[in-house]
């Protein structure tokens, strides 16, 4: 994969399909996390695609061009939230359309909508890619530290709002 | 410490896992944004070729006669070199260089280095004291349609750095019609101080491979020629001052000064020529830098050079120059809606739209430039930006030229951005004599 990562960048445009066709469940699933609705997930998708070819050049290190390819898919479905925040959604719409019946799962869901967008993305980072502290420091070019700082704070603002909305479920629009 | 909220996300992790992907709907999505992609690609790629081609139109008519005019010694002179008609190939458009290599000036070099499938060929160098064209030659072992360069760079020999303010031309020319082994490009450093340094390394990185080439050169270095003008012009009530003239074997600089109380904004001497005696004309560089700025209204301008020639009688003349009212020289955009707010009077884009993190404005004028380099948020923070293209339509339909914005939508809207080129002109039709 990293002999075809270091052909991408340098221009071949048959293995940079053959990586986005290697990596599209991971970047689908994250989409879904964030976007909750296959529609939106397929379109990031897209994007994302024509984001990574725009700027597959300046990807230094061709080992982590996976995680590379993540975060433009984590900044562009917050870019998204950020633009439906001011959208108000119905909730049968959300029903319909929603992938998730199981209502702890939504609480989650919620909780995590919730929170600023570095945690988020830290939390995304660590549970859903599994991706080691070392590796998110190197993304997100920080020391290791830090990194665990943050992953602290992120997990606390996340026990907060689980443990806020535990009597009565809003939904956040 | 917090095992409940990790479990929890575990568990959503695992139930995201459980969905069933629409293996189809994500590769369709995957063509198409790859494709939207290409096709930006291969409207730059149109473009710039557009621009090369209107270029080489009009400086083939004048090479022509040129070349014509020394073709035989020239042409037996470029037999005689492997790899000459190339090189040659590269600088046809300018007159300066093509002298250069008549005149025997060029140093041939042949150094190599070959890693992974890869070879990298200084064939050979023009330099002078403020400046190095390096002529390279990339092969690789597998056919290729294209190389990038990603980096190039030179330094001493003796780990001294070179301030090289500027540089260019660092990719091949894009072999579009078929793959293929071998690829030929230059590469131009013009230093910041006169320098007569010998001894250099290139450190280049291609697909991924870095190569470090070491090249000393032992050709004598011309020297300039200097000379004072210090003559102020007034164009249309601007005011231009001519301060003094460069001439170098690889190009000729000319520093010019505006008057900071005039109204218009300059923003390129399109037409600057020297004409001599005969009447033969050196014009603008078509290619590679074309001017620097020293401050906001002192700029130095680059003409194509007559080192070698040498002409008895030298006149500058000014021709069509670029200018915008400087209270209209920036257009501001509401992204958003897609609402251009604020342009210069004639309102010459007729519309904007967001395409990806590209502002694509619309025009019905015939006029193949970059409009921005700069731009700012509505806090008056600069903004990112890597690319531009424009794509020209036949006969009167309408034009388009696209500026990126980095992470467009996420950034303050109405955005402003600074006027580089404006199809607006004032004429002047002054001569200056150099000698």
């Amino acid at each position: 994969m990293s002999e075809d990562a270091r052909k991408a960048i340098a221009g071949d445009d048959e293995a940079f399909l053959r990586l986005m066709q290697a990596y599209k469940v991971d970047l689908y699933k994250t989409a879904i996390a964030y976007l909750r609705n296959q529609d939106d997930a397929i379109e990031a998708l897209q994007e994302v695609t024509y984001r990574a070819y725009k700027n597959i050049r300046m990807v230094k290190e061709a080992t982590y061009i996976k995680t590379w390819l993540i975060r433009i898919m984590i900044n562009y479905c917050n870019d998204q939230l950020k633009r439906n925040k001011q959208i108000v959604i119905n909730d049968e719409i959300i029903v319909t359309h929603g992938i998730f019946e199981n209502y702890t799962e939504m609480e989650l869901r919620d909780a995590m909508q919730d929170l600023d967008e570095r945690s988020r993305e830290i939390l995304m980072m660590k549970y859903f890619h599994d991706l080691k502290i070392k590796e998110i420091a190197l993304v997100l070019e920080c020391p290791e530290g830090t990194v665990k700082t943050w992953l602290n704070k992120a997990l606390k603002e996340l026990r907060k709002r689980i443990d806020g909305s535990g009597e009565g479920w809003t939904n956040h629009v | 410490m917090y095992e409940r909220e990790e479990g929890r996300l575990i568990e959503y992790k695992k139930s995201i896992d459980n969905i069933s992907v629409p293996e189809t709907a994500l590769n369709t999505a995957i063509l198409t944004g790859f494709q939207k992609a290409k096709h930006e690609e291969s409207k730059k790629r149109q473009s710039k070729k557009w621009m090369f081609m209107a270029a080489m139109i009009a400086v083939l008519l004048i090479s022509f006669i040129t070349s014509i005019r020394v073709s035989p010694v020239f042409a037996s002179y470029i037999a005689n070199i492997p790899g000459m008609e190339e090189i040659v190939e590269l600088i046809r458009h300018d007159k300066g260089m093509v002298a250069a290599i008549e005149s025997d000036y060029y140093e041939a070099l042949g150094v190599s280095k070959q890693k992974n499938g890869m070879e990298v060929v200084i064939d050979g160098v023009i330099a002078d004291e403020q400046g190095i064209v390096l002529f390279y030659t990339i092969n690789t072992e597998e056919k290729k349609r294209s190389v990038t360069i990603n980096q190039a760079e030179i330094r001493n020999q003796d780990g001294t750095e070179l301030e090289i303010p500027t540089s260019s031309s660092y990719n091949p020319e894009i072999n579009e019609a078929e793959f293929a082994n071998s690829f030929h490009g230059l590469i131009e450093y013009f230093f910041q101080y006169p320098s007569n340094t010998t001894k250099f390394i290139l450190h280049l990185e291609v697909g991924g491979e870095t190569f470090e080439l070491p090249f000393i050169l032992t050709k004598d270095r011309e020297e300039n020629k200097t000379y004072v003008l210090n003559e102020t012009v007034t164009v249309e009530g601007q005011e231009i001052t001519f301060l003094d003239v460069t001439i170098a074997p690889l190009r000729v600089g000319i520093h010019v000064k505006m008057n900071p109380d005039n109204t218009k904004k300059i923003l390129s001497f399109d037409e600057l020529q020297l004409i001599d005696e005969q009447g033969e004309v050196w014009s603008r560089l078509e290619n590679g830098v074309t001017s620097s700025s020293i401050a906001d209204d002192e700029w130095m301008l680059y003409l194509q050079s007559n080192y070698f020639k040498d002409p008895e009688e030298l006149n500058l003349v000014l021709g069509k120059i670029q200018t915008v009212d400087k209270e209209e020289s920036m257009v501001i955009v509401d992204v958003e809606n897609e609402v251009i707010l604020n342009q210069p009077k004639r309102n010459l884009f007729t519309g904007v739209v967001r395409e990806g993190d590209y502002l694509v404005f619309k025009y019905n004028e015939e006029f193949p430039y970059s409009f921005f380099s700069q731009s700012y948020d509505a806090d008056g923070n600069i903004l990112y930006s890597d690319s531009s293209f424009s794509t020209a339509s036949e006969g009167r339909g309408t034009n388009e030229f696209g500026y990126h914005i980095e992470h467009i939508l996420g950034q303050k809207s109405p955005i402003s951005l600074i006027i580089d080129f404006f199809p607006e002109w004032i004429i002047g039709n002054e001569k200056i004599k150099i000698k």
